[in-house]
């Protein structure tokens, strides 16, 4: 009772130092691990579009209000998200790469943005507290994020720059389950630093 | 260099920096409680001599030699 009650009076106190440490951190870690963890894998055995695109939404709003509590900056970073949640909703076909392309392409400035603005508040002098801990961990979610959403821009601008597997009933795979597997890629990249990717692997000069 | 050896590089690169900036605004931090005087309170007792209680607010000029 008295955790409930300290959060009730931090946030009548400040409600934008509250949801930039606080709560936006949490929502923030709680939605990209549903996102990326739950959520996402789901996709290549059942239709989670749209529960994905309302994630994703939650994503960027906790990104958005917890990054920083500096008003111009959330401005700056509202310029990428809104675009990104727009296009999200709006389905595309194939054929239409460039708004396929801007799509990728602002979900990754996003995310990049985010990852930017919390590495400062991570690295930045003052004491070691959870908030810190709780934006490190949502900097390495959200770079596993952005190298996806870039990978994507370069499937799209350079089709077949990327060996997926092709799905087992032989039919083109959703949006939602090729985002899942360059999601799942860009983890493994992430986390093991593993170059011999042979399945899925960029095109280098 | 490709995307992925970036991804891969930035990967591996950021918990070694991170917990390396943890560590160092530990020792930086420079209180009583902090882990470095704890370690150094326990290798001087292991000496066998009787450790002063340091901390960075008596530490004067002439007394650095203590640390």
């Amino acid at each position: 009772m008295s955790l409930i009650h300290d959060l009730r009076q931090r946030l009548i106190q400040s409600p934008v130092s509250f949801w930039s440490a606080d709560a936006g951190l949490s929502a923030l870690l709680v939605s990209l691990t549903l996102y990326i963890f739950i959520i996402s894998p789901l996709s290549k055995h059942y239709n989670t579009g749209t529960v994905l695109d309302v994630l994703f939404m939650f994503v960027l709003l906790s990104g958005v209000f917890s990054a920083s509590p500096c008003a111009r900056l959330r401005r700056l970073m509202l310029l990428a998200a809104i675009p990104a949640a727009v296009l999200r909703w709006v389905s595309f076909t194939p054929t239409q790469t460039g708004l396929l392309a801007l799509q990728h392409g602002y979900s990754a400035l996003f995310f990049g943005m985010i990852v930017l603005v919390l590495l400062v508040r991570v690295f930045e002098r003052g004491p070691k507290t959870g908030h810190r801990v709780l934006a490190a961990v949502a900097v390495y979610l959200m770079q596993g994020l952005m190298w996806a959403a870039l990978y994507q821009l370069v499937e799209v601008i350079l089709p077949g720059a990327f060996q997926l597997p092709s799905s087992p009933s032989g039919l083109p795979a959703s949006a939602a389950a090729m985002q899942s597997t360059f999601i799942y890629f860009s983890f493994v990249t992430l986390t093991s630093g593993a170059m011999a990717m042979s399945r899925l692997w960029t095109h280098s000069p | 260099m490709s995307l992925v050896m970036m991804e891969a590089l930035s990967g591996q690169l950021f918990p070694a920096v991170l917990i390396a900036r943890i560590v160092a605004l530990q020792v930086s931090e420079g209180n009583d409680h902090g882990m470095f005087f704890r370690v150094h309170g326990l290798y001087k007792r292991s000496l066998g001599r009787t450790a002063p209680a340091i901390s960075v607010g008596n530490l004067k000029k002439g007394n650095e030699a203590c640390l």
